[in-house]
């Protein structure tokens, strides 16, 4: 089966003040069907300008976008049917109940049996009790939560969520991952959603991209992704900087890369288990005060391949000593 | 026959918000009712209009047509509103047709105002010599204003993001145009200057047709009151529909 969504080169370009200003940086991806792909990357990387691109509110400056083969500057109208969209803004309209909302949708999607389906698309997202309550009533979770109900309504083939958890407090941020996953299961979408959130992209997503300065840095699943860069990360925190210590570590077997950062040396090895009884014989108890084995997290697979950390993604600029 | 049915699905939802807000509604009706009494009894005595009018008459024909204007510039306004709150992207990327989600606007704002000028009319009926004897007049006259000044309001809300300056523009552009239209005041007696200005004011007919539909009164022939008034509002009409889908897009 050919992927969901295919990106061919897609670029965008604003214009500021007259100063041209690159948002998305030819990225080319292949989402494939019935899974969760997530577009991951810090504020401001390109992530709701590729969404709004490939919702049709926006038209790329060059490149390709198809929906199951429709190309969406071409068939706007035929691709909008295809989607279902949580945008990070509500789009809800405050003023009229959930019900009214989701019938209002239903209506503009044409759709067949609309009570019985607004019917279902509340339950499925436990909103029934509330379903006849103004929605400037409800909390930022049930807003989020009758977005999402909204979106499967005319049964899309792909839902384009765009930072589905932001501004949630923990509790209500399960609850949506919950929703996700569920409609993965039940009704066999396919998901693109964009989050700056690491451990919601590691929760949801079967793969992921990661997208920094307008471009596509690396993509793949979770797993893979982190096994790229190391299997395991020893930290040590060093009582005083020693270049020397670092330059022998990193000549030891089975060490892939040292990295050196606020006192603290990172030592991304493949396997813990052989290099940790080595690596005790290089250093003395007044060198070392603290010693840490890590997972890779996709922090780490970011910071592996932009250079930077991804808290300090707004400011490149900064450097890194390695 | 899409078109259609979208429409229905744009008007239904002025309609619910209409209900939903009771304050506004009642606001929408009382207000127009006290201005005219408050200015039919205020300068009634004072201005004298000859050819057996009196000003009640006169200000609350005119002032009906103030209030149904105001009403359709709202209606661009409400644009500007929903783009601000992020509902307009909902149903820009739904699929429906552009002109659609701007005759849905229109079409919640006529039936609005249709429901206003019946309810003002028949109890203005009581104290001035206004009828609905010529009901398919006054309900054209509505409808064409209707279409000129909410596409006026689209055509304003494309070109600037904040409600602020909407208002300037109104204040500062639409109000004056409609005084010089004969709402307040014959044109006919205005300098020669602003009376020219009036004759292009698109204003000055739709009072001439309102006018003629609920008083009998015109002094223009209405078939050019009329004619002015098609061209000039589906014109508008195509105008906003093309600005809407170049600019509220991006």
């Amino acid at each position: 089966m050919p992927p969901a969504i295919i990106l061919k080169g897609v670029t965008k370009r604003f214009r500021k003040n007259k100063k041209e200003f690159t948002a998305v940086d030819n990225i080319s991806l292949e989402i494939p069907r019935g899974k969760i792909f997530g577009l991951l990357g810090p504020n401001g990387a390109g992530k709701t300008t590729t969404i709004s691109m490939i919702c049709t509110l926006l038209t790329p400056t060059k490149g390709k976008i198809l929906l199951e083969g429709i190309d969406v500057t071409k068939d706007t109208l035929e691709a909008r049917k295809r989607i279902g969209l949580v945008f990070q803004e509500t789009t809800l309209d405050l003023e009229l109940t959930g019900r009214q909302n989701l019938d209002f949708h239903a209506r503009l999607f044409k759709i067949d049996n609309r009570k019985r389906k607004v019917d279902e698309a509340l339950e499925l997202v436990g909103l029934t009790k509330d379903a006849d309550v103004t929605v400037r009533q409800y909390s930022g979770g049930m807003k989020r939560r009758l977005e999402i109900s909204r979106a499967i309504i005319h049964e899309p083939a792909m839902i384009l969520l765009d930072e589905p958890t932001l501004g949630l407090d923990p509790v209500s941020r399960r609850g949506i991952w919950e929703y996700i996953n569920m409609l993965i299961e039940r009704k066999n979408v396919t998901v693109l959603l964009t989050t700056h959130y690491l451990e919601e992209a590691e929760r949801l997503c079967s793969r992921i991209a990661i997208i920094d300065k307008g471009k596509v840095v690396v993509q793949g699943t979770p797993e893979a992704l982190k096994a790229k860069i190391g299997n395991d990360i020893i930290i040590l925190s060093l009582k005083r900087d020693d270049p020397k210590l670092a330059a022998r570590l990193r000549e030891m077997k089975g060490v892939k890369r040292v990295v050196r950062e606020n006192g603290d040396l990172f030592l991304y090895v493949k396997d813990v288990d052989k290099t940790i009884v080595p690596l005790m014989k290089l250093f003395s108890e007044a060198q070392v005060s603290g010693l840490q084995i890590k997972r890779p997290s996709l922090d780490d697979v970011f910071f592996h391949y932009t250079g930077h950390k991804y808290e300090d993604a707004a400011e490149p600029e900064r450097k890194v000593n390695a | 026959m899409t078109l259609l049915i979208d429409t229905y699905t744009m008007w239904l939802r002025e309609i619910l918000r209409y209900k939903r807000n009771w304050r506004y509604l009642g606001f929408q009706f009382l207000f127009p009712f006290m201005i005219i009494v408050l200015l039919g009894f205020g300068f009634g005595d004072l201005i004298n209009l000859g050819q057996n009018i009196s000003y009640i008459d006169f200000i609350s024909s005119g002032f009906i047509v103030f209030m149904i204007a105001n009403g359709g510039l709202g209606g661009g306004f409400n644009l500007i509103e929903e783009r601000n709150n992020g509902f307009l992207r909902e149903v820009i990327v739904a699929p429906v047709s552009r002109a659609s989600i701007i005759l849905g606007k229109i079409a919640g704002r006529a039936t609005l105002s249709t429901a206003q000028v019946i309810v003002l009319v028949l109890v203005l009926s009581t104290m001035a010599n206004l009828s609905l004897r010529n009901f398919h007049i006054t309900l054209l006259s509505l409808i064409l204003m209707t279409v000129l000044f909410v596409c006026v309001g689209v055509i304003i809300a494309a070109y600037f993001q904040e409600a602020e300056i909407y208002r300037t523009i109104q204040g500062m552009v639409v109000f004056p145009l409609m005084f010089i239209s004969g709402i307040f005041f014959p044109i006919d007696r205005l300098p020669l200057w602003l009376k020219w200005i009036s004759y292009v004011n698109p204003i000055t007919y739709a009072v001439e047709l309102f006018r003629f539909s609920v008083l009998g009164r015109n002094t223009l022939p209405i078939w050019i009151s009329t004619t002015l008034l098609v061209v000039l509002s589906t014109s508008t009409f195509f105008l906003s529909v093309w600005l809407f889908d170049r600019k509220f897009r991006e």
